[in-house]
């Protein structure tokens, strides 16, 4: 009887386990379908976020790179604009050519790849050297170098003047013939020398009188350049916020705190310590010193610089580190500007450079001057020795020449 | 032996309610899988659409990306174009000038068969040197557009996904994308 009662029981499992198994089988189906389907969506917009990760990141790449070529700086020691990295989790390779022939341009080529994703963009850049500082002297109006005068350049990168200077000519020693000056108007050289080019402007021309002699050309420009006056509102934000008072002295200095007007006298020393001050004149006068320990230090003028008596001391011997802007502007609030001149003096580290393209610039003395000077004239005739630093064009702008893109352009976009 | 026999088996009411259980518990099956199986359709058909959407959008932005600024033509006083073209940068000549390649097109065209649910079926076709290829499928009449602003273009795109199921599933999804011109 036991054994009896057992078998309808055996015969109903088997029919559960069945209809169970039928629905597991189903469900089981259902659910490999809905993965799948999922697996592959997710694969889809994988490769999509790929792509996209993997162009930000030759895009980022690109920047490094013209960022690199813009100022000249190859942080990782493998050319200027070769880089590797990462971004965003994405890696990118940038190579950079230098067009062989037109020597301001350059190709770069970078790749993205982000796991499935990968995208290669290629750009090509120009860069924009800046014309205001591509010459050692250069007016609105007219240039005059006198009683022996002389320039020629240097690079301050690469050394001190006194260890580039290795030529000589019949004017005394230089250190390479590439001082170039140019004019909007006329060039005037009277026993003097520019070791370099001479550019007079459109329907002007160079003149030499006297032992007077150019090494370079002295074709005369096409059109004229274009020097801008320095914005009204960077000397308003100088003469509103500036470092004025920031400085140490050893005595003979006199600061009109209302007129922004400093002197100093007596062969005393002024040392600037911060980066900003704004001055309706500055005058150095008995032989005072006007020193720069680091840089860049900005000065902007508005009425008189007058170092005739006195000199710059740059330690730091890099001229971009002393920029003096001058402009007539009524400033500092109810100053009228009456004097706007600027008469600068050489000395052994008088390196600076000058902005001034509406004041007339005299250099006064046969010292040397290291750097740039660019004025409404310019007048040199007591013998001054002008060294262009040649790194002025790339330090000046913080350092960077602009760069334009001549195109850029996706090497292998993804398509369907 | 009678009441042994009928121990050992089932009788027709047993069978009957045994599998009218199972009939009904089929039947719920059925319905709670076609049911499910609608609105998954539906879900993935939406899915479709917004993955083809995508896809088109970013094949779209990388072509146009690389045009050249002022290549740009047909678009109309308010900078809307439905056909645009344009003309990419190829490399520099040897005075280091940009050097265009052919113009390029982009324009919607018919799809020659019908398609259930989508009133004109389409896609977005690129043209160049005469030889049109697809660029973007399934896009309806009038789901392509794109706007200029300064150097910048917004490309509004619409496209369509369907299903071959009993029920016809259709669905639409227009995004938009704005792509900053390179050159």
């Amino acid at each position: 009887m036991p054994g009896h009662a057992s078998r309808p029981a055996t015969s109903q499992r088997g029919a559960i386990a069945v209809t169970a198994t039928f629905f597991a089988l189903a469900l089981c189906g259902v659910a490999v379908t809905l993965f799948s389907e999922v697996a592959s969506v997710k694969k889809l917009i994988d490769r999509g976020e790929a792509n996209v990760r993997a162009l930000e990141a030759a895009e980022t790449g690109i920047a490094l790179a013209e960022e690199e070529i813009s100022s000249r700086t190859d942080p990782g020691g493998d050319g200027i604009g070769n880089l590797t990295g990462t971004y965003g989790g994405a890696r990118f390779v940038v190579a950079t050519v230098n067009d062989p022939l037109i020597t301001d341009q350059w190709t770069l080529q970078a790749r993205g790849t982000q796991e499935t994703g990968s995208r290669q963009v290629e750009v090509r850049i120009r860069r924009v050297p800046m014309v205001l500082w591509s010459y050692g002297m250069l007016s609105q109006s007219s240039i005059t170098i006198s009683g022996g005068g002389t320039t020629d350049s240097f690079d301050s990168r690469l050394g001190t003047y006194a260890s580039q200077a290795t030529k000589s000519d019949r004017f005394g020693t230089y250190a390479s013939a590439s001082g170039p000056v140019g004019s909007n108007g006329t060039i005037l050289l009277q026993s003097s020398e520019v070791r370099g080019d001479s550019n007079a402007g459109p329907g002007y021309t160079t003149t030499l009188q006297g032992v007077a002699n150019v090494t370079g050309v002295t074709t005369s420009l096409t059109t004229a350049v274009v020097i801008p006056d320095t914005p009204l509102a960077t000397f308003t934000a100088a003469a509103t916020v500036n470092d004025n008072g920031a400085w140490f002295t050893t005595g003979g200095t006199s600061y009109d705190s209302v007129t922004k007007t400093l002197t100093v006298a007596g062969g005393n020393t002024i040392t600037l310590t911060k980066s900003t001050y704004f001055f309706s004149k500055i005058i150095l006068s008995g032989n005072s010193k006007l020193m720069i320990a680091s840089g860049p230090v900005r000065l902007y003028v508005t009425d008189q610089v007058d170092f005739s008596g006195g000199q710059i001391v740059n330690a730091t011997q890099s001229p971009a580190n002393l920029q003096i802007f001058q402009q007539p502007y009524a400033l500092p609030t109810g100053y009228t500007p009456s004097v706007k001149t600027a008469t600068l003096s050489g000395g052994s580290s008088s390196a600076f450079v000058f902005y001034g393209p509406s004041t007339p610039v005299t250099l006064s003395g046969n010292g040397d001057i290291f750097g740039a000077i660019v004025g409404k004239s310019i007048t040199a005739s007591g013998g001054s020795r002008l060294h262009y630093d040649r790194a002025v064009v790339e330090q000046l702008d913080d350092g960077h020449a602009p760069i334009r893109r001549v195109y850029w352009r996706d090497l292998a976009p993804p398509l369907r | 032996m009678r009441a042994r026999h009928r121990q050992s088996g089932s009788s027709f009411v047993e069978i009957a309610l045994a599998m009218a259980f199972f009939a009904t518990l089929l039947v719920s099956f059925f319905a709670v899988y076609g049911s499910t199986q609608r609105m998954a359709n539906r879900t993935r058909v939406l899915l479709q659409a917004e993955n083809d959407e995508e896809r088109n959008l970013s094949v779209i932005a990388n072509l146009l990306r690389g045009a050249a600024l002022a290549t740009l033509g047909g678009f109309d006083a308010g900078g809307v174009a439905t056909a645009p073209t344009f003309q990419a940068v190829t490399g520099v000549d040897a005075a280091g000038v940009r050097v265009l390649g052919t113009v390029q097109g982009l324009a919607w065209r018919a799809h020659a068969n019908a398609v259930d649910g989508i009133a004109n079926p389409g896609e977005i076709a690129l043209t160049q040197d005469g030889v049109t290829r697809t660029l973007a499928s399934r896009v309806p009449l009038g789901g392509f557009r794109v706007t200029r602003s300064a150097n910048s273009l917004r490309v509004t795109l619409t496209t369509y996904s369907t299903m071959n199921d009993p029920g016809r599933t259709a669905a639409t999804v227009t995004r938009d994308i704005s792509v900053s011109l390179r050159n």
